[in-house]
């Protein structure tokens, strides 16, 4: 197959300067999924809360952790955590789904990804807004400076995000078993990453477990800000080499497989 | 302002025969591969079929062609790599100007929202600028004569209204080329005099159009060139009344 690689991955710059595109298809999206339901996106936050509370009441009793701490912790883990998770399991079906839309219209072929990383976004604003509620109510102590850091960790969530839906897109449209795969990795990952436990917990023999974990990183320059605290250098430093190297392989990926895909869809 | 145009030089399409799951599997990929062909056989080299052969051919603005051929010749095929929607397997498609197609109905439509609600939607997709919104949907209007039912959710319409509503969409906002595959057939007679006349307006502006088609009637009306296809590559080029004889005397051998 013919390559120009400058031009595959000028789909993907084509792709952010249309944008409001893919934002529109999002907001679409979040519609469409719960027109004639009762909650709306709500529902999404709904069994987000409930499984923190029923979490956090029972191993916060196993763990001896009071709840008015455990509980906003594991709150703000799950928000981060629920954005990487559906972030990775969801990118392999992204460009299936779109396979209409794609064999029809001349949209760059990553206004698809820009779309889930939106919605996603979109998700995790309205579990937020939750969270201010929980935070305010547990009184979690929440300062101006520590939770503007929320700002940049976000714009690092989003670039990882993008790099890494941009190379499950093609692989999973390509060999449909990513899909199954992610869900089984994703799984091991939420129980070896610290999400509902700590890292102190661990033995300092046991310390690679979770540094040489890249979720853990992102968690914590995510959840910190969220909990009222600021995330060591060395989370910031590594969240922000993740999200560099996921961009540029992701993107690699991507333009290398472009063509390709339109014959897997 | 350069003139719209069309030039394909040796392009081919191969499509990607999947016969068994393992063709589809990354991790049976990955045993054939690191096994040297000893596991996972099945995900080992994948059969292609050409879909269109070794295709030169050159479209200028102002070019309405017909595409004939037998149901499977590579008609389909061909619109695909001429909309733009489909990359060349081999060779090269260079394509100048803007594009739009109707090649599968009610791509992109939501049958639960309303006919309107679908005007707003497709003119999103197709990127139409807001300020032109409101002039595409009374033409719509207009033009499909769908009254009351334009209200009403997409899924209550039958084929050949949803054929006015894409139809009238494609055409709403001209672009340089239109590219339309053989789902004109699910129009009645009423809509094919409303359509020709759409269609003649359009490319009077100098415009590209590429229709694939098993009637002469629609090639007589809509075009002044026709190519014939038979298994993939072109037999004929040029003249509609030669080129549909010389399908006509293909058949019959």
């Amino acid at each position: 197959m013919k390559t120009n690689l400058l031009e595959d991955l000028a789909d993907i710059s084509t792709g952010l300067k249309k944008l409001n595109v893919a934002i529109w298809l999002a907001s679409e999206d979040m519609r469409a999924r719960y027109s004639r339901t009762a909650l709306g996106p709500w529902w999404n936050v709904l069994s987000t809360v409930v499984f923190v509370l029923a979490l956090g009441i029972t191993f916060g009793a196993l763990f001896g952790q009071p709840l008015e701490v455990f509980l906003p912790y594991l709150a703000a883990s799950m928000a981060c955590w629920n954005f990487m998770n559906s972030i990775v399991q969801d990118s392999p079906m992204v460009l299936i789904r779109a396979g209409g839309i794609v064999q029809a219209y001349p949209l760059p072929l990553s206004t698809q990804i820009y779309r889930s990383v939106a919605d996603k976004s979109m998700l995790m604003g309205h579990f937020l807004l939750v969270y201010v509620g929980l935070a305010i109510y547990l009184k979690v102590p929440v300062t101006i400076q520590t939770a503007v850091m929320f700002i940049p960790a976000a714009a690092i969530y989003v670039v990882a995000a993008i790099g890494v839906s941009l190379a499950f897109s093609v692989l999973g449209a390509r060999f449909r078993d990513l899909g199954p795969a992610l869900m089984t990795i994703m799984t091991m990952a939420f129980l070896l990453t610290p999400v509902f436990w700590q890292k102190v917990s661990l033995k300092p023999e046991q310390h690679w477990i979770t540094d040489l974990n890249p979720f853990f990183h992102l968690l914590e320059i995510g959840r910190q800000p969220l909990l009222g605290q600021f995330a060591p250098l060395e989370h910031w430093i590594a969240s922000i080499g993740i999200a560099a190297f996921s961009l540029i392989a992701g993107s690699l990926t991507f333009a290398i497989m472009r063509r390709k895909i339109y014959y897997w869809l | 302002m350069t003139q719209p145009s069309i030039i394909a030089r040796g392009a081919a399409v191969h499509y990607p025969i999947v016969l068994t799951g393992a063709q589809q599997s990354l991790l049976a990929g990955l045993a054939n591969t690191m096994s040297a062909g000893r596991f996972a056989k099945g995900a080992g080299n994948t059969e292609y079929v050409a879909g269109v052969q070794n295709v030169s051919l050159e479209i200028k603005a102002g070019e309405r062609v017909g595409l004939i051929g037998r149901n499977g010749a590579g008609k389909s095929t061909m619109l695909r790599l001429l909309a733009g929607v489909l990359p060349p397997s081999r060779g090269s498609l260079q394509v100048k100007g803007t594009s739009t197609n109707i090649l599968h109905l009610g791509s992109g439509m939501d049958a639960d929202l309303t006919g309107f609600e679908n005007i707003e939607r497709m003119s999103r997709l197709l990127e139409i600028p807001k300020s032109e919104w409101a002039r595409v949907k009374a033409d719509v209007e207009d033009f499909t004569e769908l009254g009351r039912f334009l209200a009403l959710p997409i899924r209550t319409y039958s084929s050949g209204m949803s054929l006015r509503l894409g139809f009238a969409m494609a055409t709403a906002y001209p672009r340089d080329i239109l590219v339309i595959d053989e789902v004109i057939g699910a129009g009645d007679m009423f809509f094919m005099n409303k359509a020709i006349e759409r269609i003649k307006s359009y490319t009077e502006q100098a415009k590209i159009l590429v229709l694939a088609t098993h009637g002469y009637g629609a090639l007589e009306a809509f075009c002044n060139r026709a190519i014939f296809m038979e298994a993939g590559k072109i037999r004929a080029d040029g003249d509609v009344k030669e080129v549909w004889q010389a399908y006509g005397d293909r058949g019959s051998v």
